[in-house]
C-alpha cells in the first residue's frame, strides 16, 4: 500500500503561525480575548460548582445517607466551617487598630451582632496550583457562601494568617482573585519610614520591592518586618505582608528587597471578603 | 492502521492536560515540567499516517489556549511549528531507535517550555529548569516507549 506523504506545505504553516503570532501580540499587549476567555473560564466554573455540589457530593453522600451518619456529617462540617469562619474573624479583631480605614467602622463591626458582617466568608472554587507554581500568573477562584448583595470588586482577601490579594473579576458571582504573588499585582507596604509598591515576584511566597539608594540611604535587616500601609484605599493597613528574605544589588544605586509573604494561601479553603463600604 | 478520531485526541490531550495540573506541582520540587499535553498533541502528530494539517495544529492549539488560560495564539503558534518539524521528519524517525526518538520527544517538550515560559514565566526563567526538564522528559518518553513493548500480552492480543 502507498504511503501518503505528510503535509509539509510551508505556505500553510508560514500563514497559520503568522496568525498565531498576530492573536499573541494583540493578547500579550492589549489582553484584546479577556471577554471570551473570561466567558470560557465563568462556564467551566460554573459546570464544576454545579457538577461538584449537586451531582458528586449526593452521590459520594448517599451509602453514607443509608448508614444514618448524614447528620453527623452535615455536624461535622457545619463545626468545620464554623472554626474556620472565628479563624478569619479573629483575625479581623485582632487587627483592631487599623483594619478598617478608620475606628468607628471597626467599633461598627464589633458592636454589631454578627461581626462577620464586613468579611464576606467565601469559598474556593478553583486554584490552578500548576501556575502557581511554575508561571507568573498566580489567580485563584473564589465564591461567597452566602448570596448577599454586594460588590466586592476590587476587595482585598484574606484568610485566617492574613491579606492574599485581590478581586480583580466578577465571573457571575465567582470571584477571581489577584494574589500578592502574581506578576501584575502591586501592594503598597511600609517598614518603618520606608514604603514602596512592592511587586508580585511569579514566584511562590516572594514579593519585591525596588529603591534607590539615592533616595533612600537607611540600611535594611534580614527578617525586617513589613507591613501593608493601606495606601490606594484597596487593602486594610498595618497588616503584617511579610519579612525581608533578602536584599539585592541590581544596578549602582537601585536595590531589591525581597520579602517573604507570611501568608501561604494554598493550606486554607475558607477566605474572607474585606468590604470596607 | 486505524486513525484516531480527532474527537478522541481533543478529549486526551485535555485529559493529558489536566493529569499535568495535578502533578506538575510535585515534579516542579526538582525543577522538571513535564508538558504531558503537548507530548499528548506530538505523540498523535507523530503517530498520525498523514501528519497533520497546519489547520489542525493551529485549531487545537488555541483550544489548549483557552483550556489552560494562556495567551490566545501561544500554544497555536507552538503546534504549528512543532507539527512542521514532525510532519517533515516523519519517515526518518523510522530509521531512529526508541532512544532517539525519545530524545526528540524531549527536546520538543523543553523547547516548548521555554517558548511558554517566556511569555508567562519571563522573571523567573530558568535555565536548570530547561536542563533538567529535557532530561526528564526524555526519559519518559523512554519509559513510555519501552513499555510498549514490555506490555502484558493479554494487552497485545486484544490489539490495545
Amino acid at each position: 500500500m502507498a504511503n501518503y506523504a505528510p503535509n509539509t506545505s510551508v505556505f500553510s504553516y508560514v500563514f497559520f503561525v503568522l496568525l498565531s503570532s498576530f492573536l499573541l501580540y494583540l493578547d500579550f499587549t492589549n489582553e484584546t480575548f479577556s471577554k471570551p476567555k473570561n466567558t470560557y473560564k465563568t462556564s467551566v466554573l460554573s459546570l464544576n460548582y454545579f457538577f461538584k455540589n449537586y451531582i458528586f457530593e449526593p452521590l459520594v453522600q448517599f451509602p453514607e445517607l443509608l448508614h444514618s451518619k448524614k447528620n453527623l456529617i452535615k455536624q461535622n462540617n457545619d463545626l468545620r466551617l464554623q472554626v474556620e469562619k472565628e479563624y478569619i474573624s479573629n483575625f479581623v479583631l485582632s487587627k483592631n487598630n487599623d483594619f478598617f480605614l478608620n475606628e468607628s467602622k471597626l467599633n461598627a463591626l464589633v458592636d454589631k451582632e454578627n461581626n462577620l458582617n464586613k468579611v464576606i466568608i467565601s469559598k474556593l472554587i478553583k486554584f490552578d496550583t500548576n501556575n502557581y507554581f511554575c508561571c507568573s500568573n498566580h489567580r485563584l477562584f473564589i465564591k461567597p457562601i452566602s448570596d448577599e448583595a454586594t460588590k466586592p470588586l476590587q476587595s482585598a482577601i484574606i484568610n485566617s494568617q492574613g491579606l492574599i490579594g485581590q478581586i480583580i473579576y466578577d465571573l457571575n458571582g465567582i470571584y477571581e482573585v489577584m494574589l500578592l504573588t502574581d506578576i501584575k499585582h502591586s501592594t503598597p507596604v511600609f517598614s518603618e519610614n520606608f514604603h514602596c509598591n512592592a511587586k508580585g515576584s511569579g514566584k511562590p511566597g516572594i514579593i519585591t520591592c525596588i529603591y534607590s539608594e539615592l533616595i533612600w540611604d537607611e540600611q535594611f535587616a534580614i527578617g525586617q518586618k513589613f507591613y501593608s500601609s493601606g495606601l490606594g484605599g484597596v487593602f486594610p493597613k498595618n497588616i503584617l505582608i511579610g519579612n525581608i528574605l533578602d536584599i539585592k544589588n541590581i544596578s549602582a544605586s537601585e536595590k531589591e528587597v525581597v520579602l517573604k509573604l507570611k501568608v501561604n494561601p494554598i493550606t486554607e479553603n475558607l477566605f474572607g471578603i474585606v468590604v470596607s463600604s | 492502521m486505524r486513525e484516531d478520531s480527532t474527537l478522541k485526541i481533543l478529549f486526551l490531550i485535555v485529559l493529558a492536560y489536566n493529569i499535568e495540573v495535578f502533578i506538575n506541582p510535585i515534579f516542579m520540587n526538582v525543577n522538571i515540567i513535564i508538558p504531558f499535553s503537548f507530548l499528548t498533541y506530538s505523540y498523535f502528530a507523530y503517530k498520525d499516517k498523514n501528519g497533520f494539517t497546519a489547520s489542525s495544529s493551529f485549531l487545537i492549539g488555541l483550544l489548549m489556549d483557552l483550556v489552560s488560560g494562556s495567551y490566545i495564539g501561544l500554544n497555536g503558534l507552538i503546534y504549528c511549528m512543532t507539527t512542521y518539524v514532525i510532519n517533515s521528519y516523519k519517515y526518518v524517525f523510522r530509521l531512529f531507535s526508541y532512544l532517539q526518538i525519545s530524545i526528540f520527544f524531549g527536546i520538543i517538550a523543553s523547547t516548548y517550555v521555554a517558548l511558554t515560559h517566556l511569555f508567562l514565566n519571563i522573571n523567573n526563567f530558568s535555565y536548570l529548569t530547561l536542563l533538567l526538564t529535557l532530561i526528564g522528559n526524555t526519559i519518559f518518553s523512554f519509559l513510555i516507549s519501552i513499555a510498549r513493548v514490555y506490555k502484558p500480552i493479554i494487552f497485545k492480543r486484544r490489539g490495545i
